[in-house]
């Protein structure tokens, strides 16, 4: 037990350490904003100090978070519709040979599709409304996903099966401790790289196609050329994206993939 | 009486024939020994005997309830810590935890590592280490035929000696039966009854060897000297293309 608590504190303590090189290289891009909002002033490049002052003005306000509440709620719907699909298509499509030799072609083609194309047909299928922003952010992370399942499928080797074989794993306990372990660990970096994307996604989206959420607040600030305010709004999105990075994503990545660790 | 049988066994990869035909027969509580050139189908054969492959044509009948093997490289879980690595077996024999971690502890302890060493995962322990662990999980379930392929090539000399100890201690300790594949003719002979050398290719049995010697074994001169004896044998000669003596 103490050498439990003791092995929590630590590894706490390591993950904190390590935030020293983050906190620097985020320092050095402030610096690098400050010198180019120097050079092609405020109208152009609103400095940091004053976007992030406009920020905390504006969340004293119930408009924006309203809009990041809505943004948030297409976003995860959006993801959490690709991460089941892709990750149980893929998987049942790389238990297959034949399967997974016809998806792949059919996942390099969806891959190459850029999300702005999606959304214009979006448009045209779901008008204005959550499901245009849903859509495309759901098309944009599938073949994420489709392709980590897919590959940590592929990758179950015959060394695994053999094992299973030799002592007689029942089946539940096949897919519960060997093959899901494995095609985990691909499908968590795909997982979190889809997170990612669909927070972008979701801004790009609703900028064309709705009238609340983040996305038609910056379009609004825009058409007002309001410097600040975009950027402050920008800021926000880029602080929320590092926050669900560093705040969720990372400690589990370090909790589920301890075994990748040599101590 | 329970046994291994194999009649007439051969093994084709595509149009290649790797193996046979090939005939043999283990006894309950008999230990065998495979030895000869890479490519005469040893593992082959291993592979045939543990069910892992289907041989292209003959009879196998496997008597035996419990087999396990122990592979040539450990094939650890790598998000498994090492005590539930050596448990797997009972896992899948529905024993409850609890008393599946006790006796996965009480194995390992056996085999020389610490109660640390247990709770890491196979990524962080030596090569060593991780074929205690594999042999300990091999064991655990207590077979009645133990598989080994070439599982104690890679490891040092006293270590070497020290899982023998063990394997043999454990082997008289449940008169469990065993089949192993070796490059090493000292090994054999100190761990087996039977020797029997495969060779040419497609792979057949060349020649078989009986020890003997049951209570000698532990003596380095008679483990010389049986070896010198085996290796002047010309059929064993021939099979590992060595000139004759």
């Amino acid at each position: 037990m103490a050498s439990l608590v003791h092995r929590a504190t630590s590894a706490c303590f390591n993950y904190l350490w390590s935030g020293w090189g983050a906190a620097s290289s985020l320092l050095l891009f402030f610096a690098a904003w400050q010198l180019a909002a120097d050079i092609f002033g405020p109208l152009v490049l609103p400095q940091p100090l004053h976007a992030i002052n406009r920020l905390w003005e504006l969340l004293h306000h119930a408009t924006p978070w309203h809009d990041i509440a809505v943004t948030a709620r297409r976003a995860i719907s959006g993801f959490v519709l690709s991460l089941l699909a892709g990750s149980v298509l893929g998987i049942g499509a790389g238990m297959s040979m034949t399967t997974s030799m016809l998806s792949r072609p059919v996942i390099t083609v969806l891959m190459g599709i850029p999300p702005v194309a999606w959304l214009i047909l979006a448009l045209l299928w779901f008008g204005m409304g959550d499901g245009t922003p849903v859509f495309t952010v759901f098309i944009a992370c599938f073949p994420i996903i489709f392709l980590g399942a897919l590959q940590g499928t592929r990758t179950l080797d015959g060394q695994l099966k053999e094992v299973a074989l030799v002592f007689r794993i029942p089946m539940t306990m096949r897919w519960k401790d060997l093959y899901l372990p494995h095609i985990f660990s691909y499908l968590f970096p795909a997982w979190s790289s889809a997170l990612g994307m669909s927070w972008k996604i979701v801004v790009m989206a609703e900028l064309l196609s709705t009238d609340d959420g983040i996305g038609a607040a910056l379009a609004v600030s825009r058409s007002h050329l309001d410097s600040v305010t975009s950027m402050a709004w920008i800021l926000a999105l880029i602080s929320t994206l590092l926050a669900v990075e560093y705040i969720l994503l990372e400690p589990l990545k370090r909790h589920v993939e301890a075994w990748r660790e040599i101590s | 009486m329970t046994r291994l049988t194999m009649h007439e066994i051969s093994q084709n990869f595509a149009t290649r024939r790797v193996l046979g035909p090939v005939s043999m027969t283990l006894e309950q509580g008999e230990a065998v020994a495979l030895v000869g050139p890479s490519g005469s189908g040893k593992t082959t054969l291993l592979n045939i005997a543990a069910g892992l492959l289907i041989p292209s044509e003959g009879v196998l009948r496997n008597d035996f309830a419990k087999p396990t093997l122990m592979f040539q490289q450990p094939r650890l879980l790598p998000w498994k810590t090492a005590l539930d690595n050596i448990a797997l077996g009972l896992k899948a024999r529905g024993v409850p935890g609890n008393e599946r971690q006790f006796q996965a502890q009480e194995i390992g302890l056996q085999l020389g590592l610490s109660e640390e060493d247990l709770l890491k995962y196979p990524a962080a322990l030596s090569g060593g280490m991780q074929s205690r662990v594999a042999l300990a999980r091999a064991l655990l379930p207590q077979p009645d035929l133990l598989l080994l392929d070439e599982a104690f090539s890679a490891l040092d000399i006293g270590l070497k000696a020290e899982l023998y100890r063990y394997l043999q201690q454990a082997i008289s300790d449940t008169g469990c039966s065993l089949l192993m594949i070796t490059h090493d003719p000292a090994e054999a002979m100190r761990l087996v009854d039977r020797i029997i050398v495969l060779g040419g290719n497609p792979g057949h049995i060349c020649y078989e060897f009986h020890t003997g010697g049951h209570n000698q074994r532990q003596q380095q001169n008679w483990l010389l000297e049986r070896t010198r004896d085996f290796l002047g044998i010309a059929a064993v000669r021939a099979a590992f293309h060595l000139e004759p003596a």
